[in-house]
């Protein structure tokens, strides 16, 4: 659906260029194969009068241009592709309006222009590179003015001096004449770095727009001596150009090739349009203002003319985007924002504005109410400019996550001294929470391997350094009752737990200090409570009591942690005991916000604050599952790294997984292997982000995963080089250079066959045994390098 | 709580559009209407200038930074429909330019680096192209999707290598479907997935009520389901959510006093930093409930707490 004030007409053929009358009401089209007045109606285009008519129709009537008398109403001029300019009279009777043909240009007429006063001048310009000046009424060449360029592409009178007229020439020089002498040019300038196809003159101001194939619109004051005032940065050639009527610093432009639209600049904003119209499928070709600014006709390469209104223009200049956000790897936000905000321009509905059969290609943002246009024509003076700035990140700065990853240690010692560690690095960048996790981790598997049946794996053996008081010897008989462990799904998240079978005599221990009966009889405790809770051992936490995701607060903290510790393990070594409703109570939500607690209160449950850091209450409803009594730690460890993990610290997760080593597998029915290496790889790439190299390939070490072990085969690269003469050889041949020469042992100058040892700082070497006997009694290389070498 | 570190006098002549950290968030490049992408060097809070690239004929819309291990490239758009690819070997060169649209080209992305060197850029003229460099004959094949939008794309974003649907499958991993998300001036978005050598359109989200100006598809660090953010003009910013990439949520996350042009998740896909008309920058963060909250908000220049209203939507 065509919009009802643009409105169009199809040609028999392209035209090339159009002309309006004096009070533009009709215009005239020409091109090769089209010569056609229309007047110009409220909604359409009538057909006034076809001039290509006649039994002769020679190359006369191939047109490159038009123009149209700007007094006279019946006198219309063409240029010629064949060098002729023609004048018509349509006030002529009959059928020919041919009134004169001035055949003296030899080549292509590129341009013919009217006088503004005077009626009876016509100036033309040629590929021949000469101006000739008509007189009409004495139907001869009055002047020719010699360009000495190779091709002038337009003339135009200037409006504030009658008789100056502007020349523009393909070899990017503009020349101004004085129409009554042909011998020298007034003034002549480089405008452009390529040929110069149009040009224009501004009707108020002493500005020349030029337009050229280097892209660019250049608007010249030549009041005095010609200076640049604007550049306008186009996307392609630009084939014409035209002062907006009544606007000082708008210009309409058109390409020659690749763009098919019409733009409107402002001068002050040279890299956006302030308008487009994208009617037309092909090049346009010409672009006449209708003497009022809102209106204009534009004929194009795909046969159509068509009047564009203002108010149907569509404004690149609000489909940019002036915004733009970026958060970095390290947290920073970079904003780039306007210096002025746009103000709020309300669009009309986008409806309907895609004209499928006639492919607009540019989007239109829906027209502007004309109050809106204004607005936005008013905010050029200021020109655009934005402002770019730096946040540092929010709220917890990544900073401390990486100064962890870099103490953090995962391997080398067992799960609990590593967990402990962890702790520590954790809780001394304030990150409790993660902090917590860890004293989690240290408490469950601070034992030797727990006595539960692996899922898919034969048990791990125990760590070799274990805390010798937790070390409970087993007999190898209970190793075998694993196969008759018992499943039954617990209330527990609905996950199985197992019971297994602790001998009466350590069962003992657990029963006298709670007071409470085994679930089944003497010999069958739940997995979760049978965790071998050793009175002596008072240095250990019950696993239920540091469960909850919860750290103390920061000021308090070592006390509480080792009061806690201790009274925990003295007083309240029974799960049952840390079920009771007031240690439950004490994680709710409401005493997260508090002070924190003070010792007193807190001694039989853990302190009830929430992180501070995090802010959240996310974490405290694991309390409540964590103080059920048959409690299992994997399925809520794997609970707490997923949290962790949604809540963007795949560290936590993706470290907790490694430092459990030989319990990992506890983990494995809960935390699927997809999201494990989605933890590992999410994990190594935060390293890298952060150039933490080597933490990333310990961490590609450590995986158990076979797709994030494989890393570290990837992206490994071996080059050799000669050891003559240091270039690069190809692998398994010799350097092209030194092909000739055989690699020599340094130490006996032999050809060495068989084993060769070199060593890989200066890459000197030769037979093992020789290179092993010189190393037995010298450092340096027995090259004579100089190099320090050491030797496998 | 963000605080202002600085405030960069970029010497562009005209607006910027677009500003983008690398990959380690120490480069920094900017693009404008005044043709020119700029290159600064981050060091301990301060910026130096490194490069100013030209090459561009109309406005910058927007640049992207390839994964490090395929050196240093930027890829810019403009709207003089073209893409151009530029690499640093000492100094900053062409190394490909990509012509293919007939429009503004309004965004690029390059794709997760797991896939190779691709780089996915939409126009105006309604296409998406998905450039990819062959390392055996060293070209850049070029494979379009006509008709993506009508009337235009304007944002584009990959689904990281690592995602939601990986989880059902992990075996499948190495076979996991390439996946882009697209926003366009029909007011839709679009996920798209590599089917063979085609693209297909996968999904179409429909919510938005005016042209849809950006899309963020999250870095799924570690996540467990697939989000993507989207902003639009009519002044709402949306975060769709997936746990398997196929079926997907809506979540308003705020209705803004004007427009919103841009959107972008931090690395580990758990803040969306906002920026609207109003001149403000918000940051995003969702809690455990499902509900987003707005963390911090700053206006131009300014930092500043949200106010006690805004934090409780």
């Amino acid at each position: 659906m065509i919009p009802s004030n643009t409105i169009c007409v199809s040609e028999e053929g392209p035209a090339n260029a159009l002309a309006l009358n004096k009070d533009a009401t009709q215009v005239v089209i020409a091109g090769r194969n089209v010569f056609k007045v229309f007047s110009i109606e409220e909604n359409d285009f009538t057909e006034v009068c076809n001039l290509r008519v006649g039994k002769n129709l020679n190359l006369n009537f191939s047109s490159i241009d038009v123009a149209w008398s700007t007094i006279e109403e019946n006198t219309l001029a063409t240029a010629a592709t064949n060098g002729a300019v023609v004048v018509w009279n349509l006030g002529r009777s009959g059928r020919s309006k041919q009134e004169h043909v001035f055949s003296d240009h030899k080549r292509t007429v590129n341009k013919v222009s009217f006088h503004l006063t005077e009626p009876a001048l016509l100036i033309s310009g040629s590929q021949d590179g000469m101006m000739k000046c008509f007189d009409l009424r004495m139907k001869e060449v009055a002047r020719t003015f010699i360009s000495n360029t190779e091709s002038i592409r337009d003339v135009q009178f200037s409006p504030h001096q009658a008789h100056t007229f502007a020349a523009v020439s393909e070899n990017g020089n503009v020349q101004l004449w004085d129409v009554r002498r042909h011998e020298r040019c007034l003034q002549q300038f480089t405008a452009h770095s390529g040929p110069v196809f149009a040009c224009d003159w501004h009707s108020e101001m002493p500005w020349l727009a030029t337009a050229s194939r280097d892209k660019t619109i250049k608007v010249w004051d030549i009041h005095a001596k010609p200076n640049l005032e604007h550049t306008i940065y186009t996307i392609a050639s630009v084939g014409h150009v035209k002062w907006r009527p009544q606007k000082k610093y708008q210009v309409a432009s058109c390409a020659l090739v690749l763009d098919c639209a019409v733009h409107v600049w402002d001068v002050r904003r040279p890299h956006v349009p302030l308008a487009t119209f994208a009617e037309h499928r092909d090049v346009t070709t010409a672009i006449a203002w209708q003497n009022d600014p809102n209106t204009f006709l534009s004929t194009s390469r795909d046969c159509s003319l068509y009047r564009h209104r203002f108010s149907e223009a569509a404004h690149p200049v609000l489909w940019a985007n002036p915004h733009g956000v970026c958060v970095s790897a390290r947290g920073d936000v970079t904003h780039a924002a306007p210096d002025c905000p746009l103000p709020a321009l309300h669009t009309n509905p986008a409806s309907d504005r895609y004209v499928p059969g006639l492919g607009r290609k540019q989007p239109t943002a829906g027209s502007l109410r004309p109050q809106a246009q204004a607005a936005l024509e008013r905010l050029f003076p200021g020109g655009a400019a934005s402002v770019l700035t730096r946040y540092s990140g929010e709220g917890r700065p990544p900073c401390c996550v990486v100064a962890c990853a870099k103490e953090y240690k995962m391997r080398g010692l067992p799960t609990h001294e590593l967990a402990e560690h962890n702790a520590k690095v954790a809780r001394a960048y304030n990150r409790h929470m993660v902090g917590h996790v860890w004293e989690v981790v240290r408490c469950v598997y601070g034992r030797p391997p727990p006595r539960e049946p692996p899922e898919r794996e034969p048990p791990p053996p125990p760590p070799a350094h274990t805390n010798s008081n937790a070390v409970e010897e087993e007999p190898l008989e209970e190793v075998e009752q694993w196969a008759e462990t018992q499943f039954h799904n617990s209330g527990v998240l609905g996950m199985p737990t197992l019971s297994i079978y602790i001998p009466p005599h350590k069962y003992k221990i657990r029963h006298d200090a709670t007071g409470a009966c085994g679930p089944e009889g003497s010999g069958w405790v739940s997995a979760a409570s049978a965790h071998y809770v050793d009175v002596e051992t008072a240095d250990w936490t019950l696993p239920e009591e540091a469960f909850p995701l919860r750290a103390p607060p920061p000021a308090h903290q070592p006390s509480i942690l080792d009061t806690t510790h201790g009274r925990a393990a003295a007083g309240g070594a029974s799960p049952g005991g840390s079920s009771s409703p007031g240690s439950g109570s004490s994680g709710s939500n409401g005493s997260a916000c508090t002070a924190p607690p003070n010792l007193e209160q807190t001694s039989s449950a853990y302190p009830g604050a929430a992180t501070p850091e995090e802010g959240e209450s996310g974490p405290l409803w694991v309390v409540h599952e964590a103080l059920r009594p048959h409690v299992e730690p994997a399925p809520l460890l794997a609970l707490a790294l997923r949290h962790h993990a949604d809540l963007g610290d795949v560290q936590t997760a993706a470290l907790v997984m490694i430092v459990l080593h030989e319990h990992r597998s506890d983990l494995f029915p809960y935390i699927d292997e997809g999201l494990q290496e989605h933890w590992l790889l999410g994990y190594i790439e935060f390293l890298q982000k952060h150039k933490l190299w080597n933490v990333a390939t310990e961490v590609v070490r450590c995986a158990w995963l076979s797709s994030v072990w494989s890393l570290s085969q990837q992206s490994s690269s071996v080059t050799v080089c000669c050891g003559r003469c240091g270039r690069r050889a190809r692998p398994r041949a010799m350097c092209d250079r030194c092909l000739p020469h055989p690699d020599l042992c340094a130490v006996c100058r032999q050809v060495v066959r068989g084993l060769y040892a070199w060593c890989q700082g200066c890459s000197h070497g030769g037979h093992l045994e020789h290179m092993r006997q010189w190393m037995e009694k010298h450092q340096l290389c027995p090259a004579g390098c100089g190099h320090h070498c050491q030797l496998g | 709580m963000i605080t202002v570190l600085n405030t960069i006098d970029t010497g562009h002549e005209d607006m910027i559009h677009d500003a983008e950290l690398d990959y380690y968030g120490l480069k920094l490049a900017t693009c404008s209407s005044d043709n020119s992408v700029k290159i600064y060097d981050i060091k301990n809070g301060t910026q130096t200038l490194a490069a100013d690239l030209k090459g561009h004929f109309g406005p910058v819309w927007q640049v992207a930074w390839a994964h490090p291990k395929y050196g240093n490239l930027l890829a810019s758009c403009s709207y003089d429909r073209k893409v151009i690819i530029w690499k640093e070997s000492g100094e900053w060169t062409k190394l490909y330019e990509h012509t293919g649209h007939e429009s503004s080209v309004n965004s690029v992305a390059w794709a997760p680096a797991e896939y190779g060197l691709i780089l996915a850029c939409c126009s105006s003229d309604g296409s998406i192209s998905i450039i990819q460099y062959s390392q055996d004959t060293g070209n850049w094949d070029v494979k379009k999707i006509t008709g993506a939008h009508a009337i235009g794309v304007n944002s584009i974003s990959w689904c990281p290598a690592l995602s939601a649907d990986l989880n059902l499958d992990p075996l499948t991993n190495k076979d996991a479907p390439k996946r882009l998300v697209t926003g366009g001036c029909d007011n839709l978005i679009k996920i798209w997935r590599e089917q063979g050598d085609q693209w297909v359109e996968e999904n179409r989200l429909e919510l938005h009520i005016d042209w849809v100006r950006d899309v963020a598809w999250a870095p799924s660090l570690g996540l467990q389901r697939s989000m993507i953010a989207s902003c639009s003009q009519d002044k709402r910013v949306v975060i769709w959510s997936s746990d398997d990439n196929v079926s997907w949520t809506p979540t308003i996350l705020n209705t803004f006093d004007d427009v919103v042009w841009s959107v972008s998740w931090s690395l580990t896909g758990n803040i969306l930093a906002v920026s609207g008309g109003d001149n403000k920058v918000s940051l995003w963060r969702e809690s455990t409930d499902g509900q987003w909250l707005c963390i911090s908000e700053v206006a131009k220049g300014l930092g500043q707490t949200p106010n006690d209203e805004r934090s409780t939507l």
